[in-house]
């Protein structure tokens, strides 16, 4: 599965979310996949949970990270195309 | 020493319980004789069984004491952490939902313990880790109670529900590898000698509600919360010294105002607990520190004829063999029915337990679960040591 960036994506109900020292630790409990997120991992999955698209969240992300754009698309994809992989986020119709 | 001799010296469990208490004083000398993967896997070991894991990793960060440790330990307390914070995230929201069921239902109740006091006294819930949440309730609500926890999906325990020796019913519900467990009480000890020496409505007195756990969530408040865990250990588990108990005591006490320890020594005297309450901050202060106040205060209470004789502190240094347990709960029992109920329930429990615990169907299995018992008593009795002994005179 491949994530457009004009999708939007939320947290399944059976996800769970946990904060610990600015790293996330996200466990679906249907599945019993557990994942952990690094600080800007945490802050990926956080503005593509919250924001109107991807797109939008990829805008912001590029704004407060010195990077390149086109590394930066390839991780956020990367992340998302895993987390909804692994039952940890779902696409928003 | 050698330092093989030396690490085989602190891969005792006895010592390596007290290495994990010297840690949690914030001494970080203890850290020294830990090397090697097997000393290093006791600790752990041992800081989990403890349940004191999180919170020493906790401490150990805020003291400065965290990069002493190996990149193993590190990393094995870290992914403890991870873990737990995950499951305490999990157990909120399942016992939120418990809670708002009964509140909506108009089932008061308390939760006791751990569960309660992760939220009140721990600087982050996870940093407590429960198995179990305890949730006290009046008598009366029993059968609603039951009725709601059945609606959200509970199962009881029926072999752990005897009524006429335990005042709590088990309750759990799986999802997928997550299993949750209630037990609801309607008393405090399943012991007839502490069952009745805190009643529901003394504990709502003074109790603290828990926002995070909804709008009916409430917890005993930290005067009767003291008292409970010092009963608890005592009562339930042998005079047992688990860190994570000790450590409610120690956070508990530190909270007290002087005010509340007036109030908590006036208790421990009315209740006939102060050598339980004494005996309790006694071994807090000597594993974890802490508790000066309390010890102060009770003073010379200890040496007074009065305290010696409480029947409570017979429980003290455990209750020994099942006989000497069965005989401290008669004692305690007050008056001769309950002293014959007490009986009668241990010979004789009722069918439902019966059924459960012996897998017994129909009558016939039924009665042959009721001989099996009564032979396996018999010859329990019979060779126990106590009986060997009478014969031998």
């Amino acid at each position: 599965m491949s994530v457009a960036f004009e999708d939007r994506v939320q947290v399944p109900a059976d996800v769970l979310l946990s904060e610990l020292d600015g790293e996330a630790v996200l466990l679906n409990l249907k599945t019993e996949t557990y994942f952990g997120l690094d600080e800007i991992g945490t802050r990926m999955w956080t503005l593509a949970t919250t924001a109107d698209s991807i797109q939008a969240a990829y805008e912001t992300l590029k704004n407060e990270y010195e990077v390149d754009p086109n590394q930066l698309r390839d991780d956020l994809a990367t992340l998302l195309d895993t987390l909804l992989e692994h039952g940890l986020l779902e696409v928003r119709r | 020493m050698l330092p093989a001799d030396r690490h085989a010296t602190i891969s005792a469990p006895e010592n390596m319980a007290a290495l994990v208490a010297s840690l949690l004083r914030g001494e970080p000398a203890a850290l020294e004789p830990l090397t090697g993967a097997e000393a290093e896997e006791s600790f752990l070991d041992t800081a989990a069984e403890h349940g004191v894991d999180c919170v020493l990793r906790h401490l150990l960060k805020q003291r400065g004491f965290w990069l002493m440790l190996s990149p193993t330990l590190k990393a094995a307390l870290d992914t403890r952490a991870r873990y737990e914070s995950l499951l305490e995230v999990a157990r909120r929201s399942e016992l939120k939902r418990v809670l708002d069921g009964l509140y909506e239902h108009d089932v008061k109740t308390l939760i006791l313990k751990g569960a309660g006091l992760a939220y009140t006294h721990y600087p982050t819930p996870y940093l407590r880790p429960c198995c179990d949440v305890d949730l006290f309730i009046r008598r009366d609500q029993l059968l609603s109670a039951s009725a709601r926890l059945e609606a959200l999906g509970y199962t009881r325990m029926s072999s752990m529900s005897r009524e006429a020796v335990h005042t709590q019913w088990m309750f759990e519900l799986r999802r997928g590898s997550l299993c949750y467990a209630v037990d609801l009480h309607w008393a405090i000890s399943n012991r007839p000698l502490f069952a009745r020496m805190l009643s529901f409505d003394e504990l709502a007195g003074g109790a603290v509600p828990v926002p995070l756990l909804g709008e009916g969530a409430a917890t005993p408040g930290a005067v009767y919360a003291l008292l409970f865990s010092c009963i608890h250990r005592v009562a339930h588990h042998n005079d047992s010294h688990l860190l994570i108990w000790l450590f409610d005591v120690k956070l508990l006490a530190e909270s007290l105002t002087s005010n509340e320890w007036e109030l908590f020594i006036d208790l421990a005297n009315t209740k006939r607990l102060v050598a339980v309450c004494r005996e309790t901050l006694a071994v807090t202060a000597a594993l974890l520190g802490g508790c000066e106040e309390g010890l102060q205060r009770f003073g010379n209470l200890v040496e007074n004829a009065d305290v010696v004789s409480e029947a409570s502190a017979a429980y003290l240094g455990g209750v020994g063999s099942r006989w000497r347990s069965l005989a401290l709960d008669l004692r305690g029992a007050a008056g001769a029915a309950a002293k014959l109920r007490l009986i009668t329930g241990h010979a004789f429990p009722d069918s439902e337990y019966m059924r459960q615990a012996y897998s017994a169907t129909g009558p016939l299995g039924l009665a042959g679960a009721y001989v099996r018992r009564a032979a396996t008593g018999a010859w329990r009795t019979l060779t126990s040591p106590v009986t060997r002994t009478w014969i031998a005179r």
